[in-house]
C-alpha cells in the first residue's frame, strides 16, 4: 500500500513531504488539506506561517509522529513528554510560538506549562536574564500599583511596599530639581572661579550620588 | 528579541502562575507588562482555581504546627507552606473549597475551626451546644463554586460522649449542626444508640456527602458504613465487600457518588462503587506495577492511605513515597492512572520523609467571612 505524504513549505522557502497521518496531526494543516485541497503535491504545498522554521517543524513532527500512534498507554506519553521538553528556554519559546501558530493545542499547552515552571518563583532580573528581556520599563512603572481586585493579601504587601519606593524616588527628584536651581543660581551670579568650580563639583558629586542610589534601589 | 511571544500565547503561560509571580512576570519589561494588563481575566490565577484540580495538602501527623506541604497539579510541583499561624497543632476533619476544617488535637472535647493555608487566616467555631468527646464530624458544602470562592456549609456532629446528668458518661444521641449562614448550632434530630456507640468507638476519619446522605465508616477493620438521610432523618448501616481482610478502606466521593478504596494483603487494591439497594460494584483495580512501587517492596497495605476529590483519587503512604492517582482527564468520562512523584526536597532543601495525612484543596487567596 502507497503511503500518502503532505507537502509542506516553511517561511525560508524550503519545501519537504511528511507522512500524511503524522502532519494531520496539526489542526492547521490538517484544515488546509481538507477545506482548500491542499498539500497533495511539490507544486500545492502547504505554505506554513512564519513562525514555523524547519528546525521548529522538525520538533513539531517529532511530536506528532509520537502522539498520533493510537496504541500508546498515557504512561509512554506522559515520559515522552517529559523528555521532549528539556531543551532550552529559547527553543522552548520558540517551539511554543510555533505550536500556537499551527493551533497544536496539547503541544502549546506542554511547553506553556514548562515555561511557566520556569518563571514561576524568580526575580524580574532572572527572568530577564533568562529570556533576554530589555530592561525598558521605567522605575515608576515597575513600581505601579497591581491591580487587587480579590484582596490578596501578597499583592498587598507589594502594593505598600511599591508606594513606599515610589514616595522615595519622588523625594530624590524633588531634590534633583533643587540641587539643579542651586546650581543655576550660583552660575548666574557669576561667582570667582575657584569657589563655583568647588560649588560645581560638590553639586556633580551629590547628582551622581543620587543617580547610584536610583539604581541601586 | 526572540522571545518576543505573541500576546495570548504569554498570556496562557502567565495562567498558569501564582499571583506575585506573575506580579514579578508583569514588571520585566514592557512587552510583558502590556500583556498583563490586556488580558487580566486569562492571566487570573483565581479563575484558574476554580476551573482547574484541586490541590493535594499533606499534613505532618507527627510535628504538627510547624510546616504542610501542597502539591500543586497543574505543574506537578510541591511547596512548602508554614503552619506558624496555627494557634495550636491541629488534626484535620475535612476541607470545604480552600478551607480546611480543622480539630486541635490538645483537647478533648471536640473544638472546631476553619483556616486558609495560603493566606494564613485562622477561625474558630462557635462550641457546640453540647461538650463532646469522640464524635463523628460529617460536613456538606453547600453551594455550588459558582457562588462565590468560600461557598457556605454545615456541620454535622453526631455520636461521641458527653457528661451525663448524674455524673459519668454517657454516649451523646442528640445530633447537632452548625450552619455557616447563620454562625450557631442547633440540634437537628436523634442518632440511635447502635449508631452512636459505633461513631464514637470507630471515631470514623472523613465523612462523605453523596446524594443527600452523609455516610461515615468505621476507622478499622470489620469496616461498615453507617449513613445518614439529612431531609428524611433516617440513619441506615451496610456492609462493604471483603471487610475483615481490608487491610486499608477509604471512603470517596467521586462524579457524585460513593465509592470505596481498600487493599487487602497479598492482593491488589480495589476501587467499588455504590449501587442500587445498598450492594458494591468493582470498578477499578490498581495497577499492580504502581501498586507495588507504592508499597516499596512490602507485602501489606497497612500505611498506605488514600483521599479524594470530585475529580481524582489519590493513594498515598509518606510525604516521599509518592502517589498513585487515578484522574479524571480533560475530555470527560475518561479516567487515567498517574504516578506523582514523592516531595524529597523543596528550593533545595532536603525535605523529610514523614508520615502524613491528606487533604484537598481548591486555593484562593479570597478572605474568609464565616
Amino acid at each position: 500500500m502507497m503511503k500518502s505524504y503532505i507537502w509542506l513549505q516553511t517561511a525560508d522557502g524550503s519545501i519537504q513531504q511528511v507522512e500524511q497521518e503524522v502532519a494531520m496531526f496539526c489542526p492547521m494543516i490538517c484544515h488546509e488539506v481538507i477545506q482548500k485541497g491542499m498539500g497533495s503535491s511539490k507544486n500545492y504545498a502547504i505554505s506554513l506561517p512564519q513562525r514555523v522554521n524547519p528546525a521548529m517543524l522538525s520538533l513539531i513532527l517529532d511530536y506528532c509522529r509520537f502522539h498520533q500512534v493510537p496504541g500508546r498507554s498515557n504512561k509512554e506519553r506522559k515520559s515522552f513528554d517529559e523528555k521532549f521538553i528539556r531543551m532550552d528556554t529559547k527553543r522552548l519559546c520558540e517551539l511554543t510560538s510555533a505550536a500556537d501558530s499551527l493551533q497544536l493545542k496539547p503541544l502549546v499547552d506542554l511547553t506553556s506549562r514548562a515555561l511557566a515552571r520556569i518563571i514561576e518563583g524568580k526575580s524580574p532580573e532572572e527572568i530577564r536574564e533568562i529570556f533576554h528581556l530589555p530592561d525598558d520599563l521605567t522605575e515608576e512603572e515597575k513600581l505601579e500599583p497591581l491591580k487587587n481586585t480579590t484582596d490578596d493579601p501578597r499583592i498587598r504587601l507589594l502594593n505598600r511596599l511599591y508606594a513606599k519606593k515610589r514616595k522615595e524616588l519622588k523625594e530624590r527628584q524633588k531634590l534633583k530639581v533643587t540641587v539643579s536651581c542651586f546650581c543655576f543660581y550660583f552660575l548666574t551670579l557669576r561667582l570667582k572661579k575657584s569657589v563655583l568650580m568647588i560649588v560645581q563639583l560638590m553639586i556633580s558629586c551629590h547628582l551622581l550620588m543620587e543617580t547610584m542610589e536610583i539604581l541601586k534601589g | 528579541m526572540w522571545s518576543n511571544l505573541p500576546f495570548d500565547v504569554l498570556a496562557k503561560i502567565f495562567s498558569f502562575l501564582s499571583p506575585d509571580s506573575l506580579a514579578r512576570a508583569r514588571s520585566t519589561c514592557r512587552h510583558w507588562n502590556a500583556c498583563v494588563d490586556t488580558y487580566p481575566i486569562a492571566t487570573s490565577f483565581i479563575l484558574l482555581s476554580l476551573h482547574h484540580r484541586a490541590w493535594f495538602l499533606a499534613l505532618p501527623t507527627r510535628n504538627r504546627g510547624e510546616h504542610c506541604y501542597v502539591h500543586n497539579p497543574v505543574i506537578d510541583n510541591w511547596h512548602l507552606l508554614s503552619l506558624d499561624f496555627l494557634p495550636d497543632p491541629v488534626r484535620p476533619v475535612a476541607s470545604i473549597g480552600a478551607l480546611i476544617l480543622v480539630r486541635p488535637t490538645n483537647c478533648t472535647v471536640l473544638q472546631l475551626a476553619l483556616c486558609n493555608p495560603f493566606t494564613r487566616q485562622f477561625r474558630y467555631l462557635p462550641m457546640s451546644n453540647i461538650s463532646r468527646t469522640n464524635p463523628a464530624v460529617g460536613v456538606v458544602t453547600l453551594d455550588s463554586v459558582q457562588h462565590g470562592p468560600n461557598p457556605n456549609f454545615r456541620v454535622y456532629v453526631a455520636g461521641g460522649m458527653s457528661e451525663a446528668p448524674r455524673g459519668g458518661a454517657m454516649y451523646e444521641l442528640k445530633l447537632e449542626m452548625y450552619d455557616s449562614m447563620d454562625d450557631t448550632w442547633h440540634v437537628v434530630g436523634f442518632v440511635p444508640t447502635e449508631f452512636a456507640v459505633r461513631l464514637t468507638v470507630w471515631t470514623p476519619n472523613e465523612s462523605v456527602y453523596s446524594n443527600g446522605v452523609l455516610y461515615w465508616m468505621t476507622s478499622a477493620r470489620a469496616y461498615s458504613v453507617m449513613g445518614y438521610e439529612i431531609d428524611g432523618h433516617r440513619w441506615r448501616g451496610f456492609g462493604v465487600p471483603m471487610a475483615d481482610k481490608l487491610e486499608f478502606a477509604a471512603l470517596l466521593c467521586r462524579n457524585g457518588g460513593l465509592t470505596l478504596v481498600g487493599g487487602a494483603s497479598e492482593g491488589e487494591a480495589c476501587i467499588w462503587e455504590l449501587k442500587e439497594g445498598d450492594r458494591w460494584g468493582l470498578i477499578q483495580k490498581v495497577p499492580m506495577e504502581m501498586g507495588r512501587k507504592l508499597l516499596g517492596g512490602k507485602r501489606s497495605w497497612v500505611s498506605i492511605k488514600c483521599v479524594g476529590s470530585e475529580e481524582a483519587i489519590y493513594l498515598y503512604k509518606e510525604l516521599g513515597s509518592g502517589m498513585v492517582v487515578w484522574r479524571e482527564m480533560e475530555e470527560k468520562a475518561r479516567w487515567a492512572w498517574f504516578w506523582i512523584e514523592g516531595c524529597h526536597s523543596i528550593g533545595g532543601n532536603q525535605v523529610p520523609n514523614l508520615p502524613i495525612k491528606g487533604v484537598f484543596l481548591r486555593p484562593n487567596l479570597f478572605p474568609f467571612t464565616f
